[in-house]
């Protein structure tokens, strides 16, 4: 079998609304560093979510070579955020629990990101 | 949590035909558990995910598990809840992302097998579902 192609995934992403409120993410970006694939985030608030090492990547089905999602866990100070993005027709659906600080403190955003050529 | 308890609790069904995609049905349901210490009695609220996949006579159904409850922000003025639970069988994780939005729920399976097999590679899907039971009460 071979390898995925990860070329959709990879590159800088960034948020197709800018009226978006926090915890939304406003930049992702998948960097692959030697055998290791990184996701990084920053949240429209400024929240540096910093890298995380991708858990895994996805395919669109068991027979598909192409490479559509990743997901990873990010903890910074005590916010953490599991995190799923998957590609649908070039757009980036970044969808990510975040527990932030305090009771009952659990968001789920949905964010749509566009591939960031600038 | 009882806006997002309204939204989530029941029993779903695909909107997919026969034969089509990889879940019957999901059935979201509330635990309450009472936890006792030497001064208090408390009531502790979770939620539960149970799937039904296509062909569960063949597969079996897959077990209960836990689910975090999160909101969402509101989408064309309609609240929305989400949920995140995993799965664990024989050979493979499922997580489950699902999501309530204007009386849809859709999931998103992001399953992975347990031992790395390079003939087999994780995938995801996502499917739609609508409620097959009526809207539990507050």
């Amino acid at each position: 079998m071979t390898e995925l192609d990860e070329s959709p995934l990879a590159g800088r992403w960034r948020n197709a609304d800018d009226d978006a409120v926090a915890p939304a993410i406003r930049t992702a970006e998948l960097r692959r560093i030697g055998e290791r694939l990184d996701l990084g985030m920053v949240g429209v608030d400024g929240f540096d979510w910093g890298w995380a090492p991708v858990e895994q990547v996805f395919a669109g089905g068991p027979a598909s070579s192409v490479a559509v999602g990743v997901t990873a866990s990010f903890e910074v100070g005590d916010r953490r955020a599991r995190v799923h993005g998957n590609i649908k027709l070039g757009v980036m659906v970044l969808a990510a629990f975040v527990q932030l600080p305090g009771p009952e403190q659990r968001i789920f955003t949905r964010d749509f990101l566009f591939g960031d050529q600038s | 949590m009882t806006g997002l308890r309204e939204l989530l609790l029941g029993r779903w069904r695909a909107t997919a035909g026969p034969g089509r995609g990889v879940i019957e049905s999901v059935e979201i349901v509330e635990i309450v558990e009472t936890v006792e210490t030497v001064e208090t009695v408390e009531s502790v609220e979770t939620f539960g995910i149970r799937v039904t996949p296509r062909g569960a006579k063949a597969e079996g159904a897959w077990p209960s598990v836990e689910c975090q409850v999160y909101a969402c922000g509101e989408e064309d003025r309609q609240p929305g809840a989400a949920a995140l639970g995993v799965v664990a069988l024989e050979t493979r994780s499922v997580e489950l992302q699902l999501r309530v939005n204007k009386g849809i729920l859709c999931v998103m399976s992001w399953t992975r097998f347990v031992r790395a097999d390079p003939g087999q590679r994780a995938w995801v899907t996502r499917e739609l579902f609508v409620r097959a039971s009526p809207e539990v009460g507050p």
